[in-house]
């Protein structure tokens, strides 16, 4: 090994951001503007994410320094024993994990994979326990 | 073989390991991904990143 860096990761790219909520199910809605969440309510954003189960959205919205904060019903975000999170999500708990942590994890593996892809090199996928690896090799 | 492990923890924070690479060289291999996941927070490096060819002494003979 000849470093170690550490990155705390950043939304920026919108093909990353794409793969990552097609992995969770969520279907993308390029420059919509308007996010709904719990009871018809609404919040301004750049694009949205349409959420499997529920009419409630995940909004995206572009920041002055180019990257994205992610806004949604707290229903969407939390972790835990909520029978609505079951509901909505059709599964155990809320997929997109605590404060959108398991979206940001997979953001991160898709945006590895783009940018290791862009060079020609190859990645390979594996699972370390709640962490996930890409392994880049062919440089 | 040269390799990079990218390891995402469940908050979507990264680390980049380098293995197989002598010197610089690693640092040269990642410097795009690690910009473009986002803010540098840590950096070390390993033994090995020491591990440059030293460059040879000319005698002059």
């Amino acid at each position: 090994m000849s470093h170690i860096a550490t990155i705390k990761t950043a939304l920026k790219d919108i093909a990353a951001i794409k793969a990552a909520g097609a992995e969770f199910g969520m279907v993308f809605n390029e420059n919509k503007t308007v996010c709904h969440y719990y009871s018809n309510q609404t919040v301004p954003s750049t694009h949205t994410f349409t959420v499997n189960g529920t009419k409630m959205e995940v909004g995206l919205v572009l920041q002055p320094d180019g990257t994205y904060t992610v806004v949604a019903d707290d229903m969407l975000l939390y972790e835990g024993n909520q029978p609505y999170n079951r509901t909505r999500f059709g599964c155990a708990t809320n997929p997109l994990a605590n404060s959108m942590g398991g979206f940001m994890q997979r953001y991160a593996v898709c945006k590895t994979e783009i940018e290791a892809r862009k060079k020609g090199w190859m990645c390979k996928r594996v699972a370390q326990g709640a962490k996930m690896q890409v392994h880049v090799t062919g440089m | 073989m040269k390799t990079i492990i990218v390891t995402v923890a469940e908050n979507g924070e990264v680390e980049i390991e380098t293995t197989g690479f002598k010197g610089k060289a690693c640092e040269a291999a990642t410097a795009a991904l690690e910009k473009a996941m986002g803010v540098k927070t840590n950096s070390k490096k390993k033994p090995e990143y020491r591990a440059e060819e030293k460059p040879r002494l000319s005698t002059g003979n």
